[in-house]
Formats: C-alpha cells, structure tokens, sequence
C-alpha cells in the first residue's frame, strides 16, 4: 500500500517540493505568536511529532468546502442529478475529502522518508 | 405467521447471529485488562476500521438523521460535513495521541489528561464529565431500540419491555468478551447496514415516486424552504450550521470510546490510511436522508421524527425487510452502546475508583470492578432511557457540547509546550459549566450560534491566558511529558 501511495503522491503533488525545512520543522499552531521567550520552560522532551504544514493545509480544504462556505452552496438550484445543490455539493466533498487526506497521506509519509534520509 | 411475528423473529435471528459472533471473539484469549479494553493494541486497519466505523454509525445516523431530515430538513444536513470533517481533524491528532498512549501505557483518556497534566483531580474531573456526556448517548441507543422494537411489532410490544431485554443481552456479551467482541460484531452490523440503507434510500423513492431526483422535484415543490437552512425551523441557519460543524467534528474524537479505541491500533500509521478511508464510509448516509426527506411527502404528520423512517419502510416493504432493517437498525444500537458501557466501566474502576478510593488495587481486581459496573451502568441507562422524552438529535448535541471541552486540553497537551495543568483545568471547568447554563436555560442555539461552540471559544480562551499567567507545571510535568 505504502508503494501504491508513493507512487500516487509523486503523480499528485510531487512537484510541491517537500524541502527538509519546511517539513522537518514543526508547525504548532497556537505556539507562533504566544511561545514563551524564556527556553527554560520549553526544556520538556518532545517527542510528539508534528504534522507538516502541507499537510495541514490540505486539512483545510475540506473545512473550506463544507463548513466556511455554507452560505455559497446552500441552495437547491441548480439540481445535478437530481439532487438539490446543497447534497450534491456535500457528497463530492465527502469524496474529495477522502481524496485531500490521502495526498495529506502522501505527503507526511514523503516528509518522513526525507527526515530519516537526512538524519 | 402475522406480519408483527415475522419481522419480530428476523430481528431476534440477526441480534442472536451478532451475539455468537461476539462471543466467539473472546474465546482462547486471556482477557487481562489490556487485552479487555484496547485490545491487545494490535488491531490493524481492518480491524481498526471496523470498531470506529461500528460505534461512528449508531442508532443516531440510522434514525436520528432521518428523524431530523423528515422534521427539520435542510439543517439535518450538518451530518455530513461534520463526520467528514472530523475525519480531518482526526488525521493530525490520533496518531500523536497513538504515539503518547504507546509509550505511557495509555488506555483510557482519563490517562492521557493524569500523564500530561500529572493532576489526579483534573484526570478526575475528566473521567466524570465523560461518564456523564455517555449518558445522554447511551440514552439515545436505548431508546433507537426501543422505537425499533415497537414499529416492528406494529406497536404491539412497547418500548420499555424491548430496553430491558437489550441492555441485558449486551452487557453479556461486553462482560465475556471486550473490545474484541464489538468490533467483530461491527462486521455483521455494517454489511446488515450497508445492505438496508442502500435497499431504502433507493427504494423508498423509486417505489413511489419513480426515483431520487422526481421525489427532490416533489418536495421542493410542496415545501420549498424545507431542503435548505433553516428548514422547518427559525433558528438553524448558516451560523448555527458552521459552528456545530465546528463543535462537534473537533468533538468527535473526545468521546471517551473514540479516543480509546485510537489505543487499539497496531501502529499510528494505521491509524492515518483509516483517516483517509474513513469519510467515504459517509456516503452510506446520504442513503438515510433520501428516506427521511421521502418521508416527508408520504407519512406526514408524525409525533416524533424518530419514527419516520421505520414507518416509512413499514408502509413500503414486505414485513421480513422491515425485519431485516430493524435488525441491522437494533446492532446498530448495540454495538456502540457496548462500547460506551465498556469505555464508561473502565473509566470508572482504573481512573475514579482506584485512584481516589484503593490506590493498592492489582490491575486484575481493576478489570473485575469494570466488569461489574458493566451490569451497573447497563441498568442505569436503561432506567434514563425509560424515562427520556427529547429527540435523538438533541441527545446526541448535548453529549457532544460536553465532551468537547476536552479538545483544548488535548490538542494544546499534545501541539503546545506551555500549556498548564491550572490553565486547562480552568478552561474545561468554565467550558463545561457555560456549556451546562446555556443549554439548561434553553439558550441554545445563542445568537445563532450553537451553545457548545460558545463554551468552547470561552474554554479556550481561559486555557491559553491562565496558561500564559501560570508558571510550567514543577519538575513532575518535566518527567512525565516525556511526552
């Protein structure tokens, strides 16, 4: 499977160059603009790895597409295939979520495979 | 045979196969309480895919989404975006949560809080609030059984002699046999329901109106506000629709079970390929709305929305069918209901009782209490259910603002080096207890906004200022997050 998908992320997405310093370095959300100037309190081992940052970003398709945008598809005009727009809309996203996380997928399994290389 | 007696024996037959399966799973293996409650930790992603998909897929999709669709409409719509969504959600934390659980020894959330937090009380409070979110939950299986039950018979049998009769039968087969057992049941119960959806979402419409887009066509035509936001309703529109998205698919994956049966899988890769396949498992849903909405048109009129989609298939199909569904419909009840019961019991005897009342209990008297308690706490939903009288939706919405609160203390315990046990503490303190008000006092939604989503924002603001305003936890949070 693992074969299968890296074969798919070069085809996907492999042109997005997953360079060691934008993968190997943690992104923390909330971190950036509150973390503590003081190092001493951040002595803590962290082992927890963090997702990458392409990773998160194709995470935040799919909050766009169903959840942000509501107001843009919530209609029943026009009707594809007989589906008022709002469930038409609702069931490609259901596939094309699917289709985010495995790129999402793709790209955390070629950041790790660069982070060992480089290790 | 009447119609009543054949629906009744295939629903008893498709219960019973379910049951055997069960307890087929637990035999030849010791269950010690790892093996009971994650399971060894070597599930794969079949596996894997099974216990999540079996306790994601309850009594609530199968009736209470098409109880919302027949009587709110277009807000029933939420359930899509937020399953799938919380799939997302689930990619960037189960598998750190995976990883902390692994090296700590992890097996219930209340864990997770006492290993990163090193706060017994707050580890505590956690487990309490959990047990209590179960409860509404629980409630909303129950009582899926107990409609089932009644439509199936022709109202011949009610609804609380139906109960009893469940929660006796699946506190057997949790007490033989563990989380093994239910995610092998998962397997009869998703083909079962797999099967009946597909059968009704095509069916219904076909049989009459001619198909899905004549029977849109139909009632877009008799109710034209009903398919978009906010439906039947004045105050679930856009606003309400994104924040409960938001609420509930970080949610998700606080319910005590869920984020216990991350433990289960066999590596945190797993458990990423099951955040990737999981979403399109959604689909089988979208089947459930077509009946609701069907209903509508055809069987208008109903005391409660909850009753739409069985009455539906009952005026449709042969009484065998309406057999078949109602068994699919009553595992689908079963199975998560096990899992709650499971997760609730071990909550209580490893992370309440030991640690407040018998620190020196062996880990063996531990996996005993639980399973006592799974009797226990059988009986006590069953008595809540008994006497429940809200729809299966707002059940479910209520469990969720609860356990939500959870989320800041997680994602922060995993992402963020500063957070503090007194930040969080506070935060899921105040989140809970705004959560409480609002929704007691009938202020829910606020300003168009889910209540939930509000004691959310509230908690998570208090975490992160009281965390900045509080010094690091002392030299036990250095050793214990070792995280």
């Amino acid at each position: 499977m693992s074969r299968g998908l890296s074969f798919w992320s070069r085809l996907w997405i492999g042109h997005w160059r997953c360079n060691n310093q934008e993968c190997a370095e943690s992104w923390i959300p909330l971190a950036i603009p509150i973390s503590p100037a003081d190092a001493s309190l951040c002595d803590l081992p962290v082992a927890v790895k963090k997702p990458s940052a392409g990773a998160l970003l194709l995470g935040l398709i799919p909050f766009a597409a169903m959840c942000f945008s509501v107001s843009l598809w919530d209609r029943i005009d026009p009707v594809l295939f007989g589906l008022p727009f709002n469930l038409f809309w609702l069931i490609c996203w259901i596939v094309l979520t699917s289709a985010c996380l495995w790129a999402a997928y793709a790209w955390e399994t070629a950041c790790e495979k660069r982070g060992r290389r480089a290790r | 045979m009447s119609s009543a007696a054949i629906s009744l024996t295939m629903i008893f037959v498709i219960v019973a196969i379910g049951a055997v399966i069960g307890f087929l799973a637990g035999v030849h293996r010791k269950m010690d309480l790892e093996q009971w409650t994650v399971g060894g930790r070597g599930f794969g992603v079949v596996l894997v895919f099974l216990l999540m998909a079996g306790e994601v897929y309850t009594t609530f999709a199968f009736l209470g989404a098409s109880g919302w669709a027949y009587s709110r409409g277009g807000p029933t719509l939420y359930v899509l975006a937020y399953l799938t969504l919380a799939y997302v959600v689930s990619f960037f934390i189960l598998p750190q949560i995976w990883e902390v659980g692994r090296k700590h020894g992890m097996q219930t959330q209340s864990d997770f809080f006492s290993v990163r937090y090193g706060n017994k009380y707050l580890a505590g409070f956690v487990c309490v609030v959990g047990i209590v979110c179960f409860i509404p939950y629980l409630q909303l299986q129950l009582t899926g059984i107990g409609i089932i039950v009644s439509v199936a018979s022709y109202d011949g049998i009610g609804r609380t002699p139906a109960m009893a009769v469940a929660v006796v039968s699946l506190a057997a087969f949790v007490f033989a046999s563990g989380v093994r057992a239910v995610a092998w049941v998962s397997v009869v119960k998703d083909a079962l329901m797999v099967f009946a959806t597909l059968a009704i979402g095509i069916g219904i419409p076909l049989i009459h109106f001619g198909g899905i887009g004549p029977m849109f066509a139909a009632l877009a035509h008799a109710r034209p506000g009903h398919l978009t936001m906010p439906g039947a309703t004045t105050n679930l529109g856009h606003a309400w629709f994104i924040s409960t998205v938001l609420l509930t698919s970080m949610g998700f994956y606080m319910w005590p079970h869920a984020f216990a049966a991350t433990f289960t899988a066999r590596s945190a890769d797993t458990l990423r390929r099951n955040a990737v396949v999981m979403p399109l498992y959604t689909l089988t849903l979208v089947f459930i709305f077509f009946a609701g909405f069907a209903a509508v048109l055809l069987v208008p009129g109903l005391a409660s929305g909850d009753l739409a989609m069985l009455t539906v298939v009952r005026d449709s199909f042969p009484p065998w069918f309406l057999g078949v569904v109602g068994g699919a419909g009553a595992l689908t009840a079963m199975v998560p209901a096990a899992i709650f019961i499971l997760t609730a019991a071990t909550l209580f005897a490893k992370n309440l009782y030991r640690p407040v009342f018998a620190p020196a209990m062996t880990d063996d008297q531990v996996a005993k209490l639980a399973r006592s308690m799974v009797i226990v706490l059988g009986l006590i939903s069953l008595g809540l259910a008994i006497y429940s009288s809200t729809t299966l939706v707002s059940m479910l919405l209520t469990g969720y603002a609860g356990v939500t609160q959870f989320f800041p203390g997680v994602v922060l315990g995993l992402y963020w080096k500063r957070v503090t046990a007194s930040g969080v503490f506070g935060g899921m303190i105040c989140g809970v207890a705004a959560a409480v008000f609002l929704m007691l006092s009938h202020r829910d939604p606020l300003f168009g906004l889910s209540a939930g989503f509000l004691a959310l924002g509230l908690n998570f603001l208090i975490t992160v200022l009281a965390s900045l305003l509080t010094p690091t936890n002392g030299p036990r949070s250095s050793s214990t997050a070792g995280f």
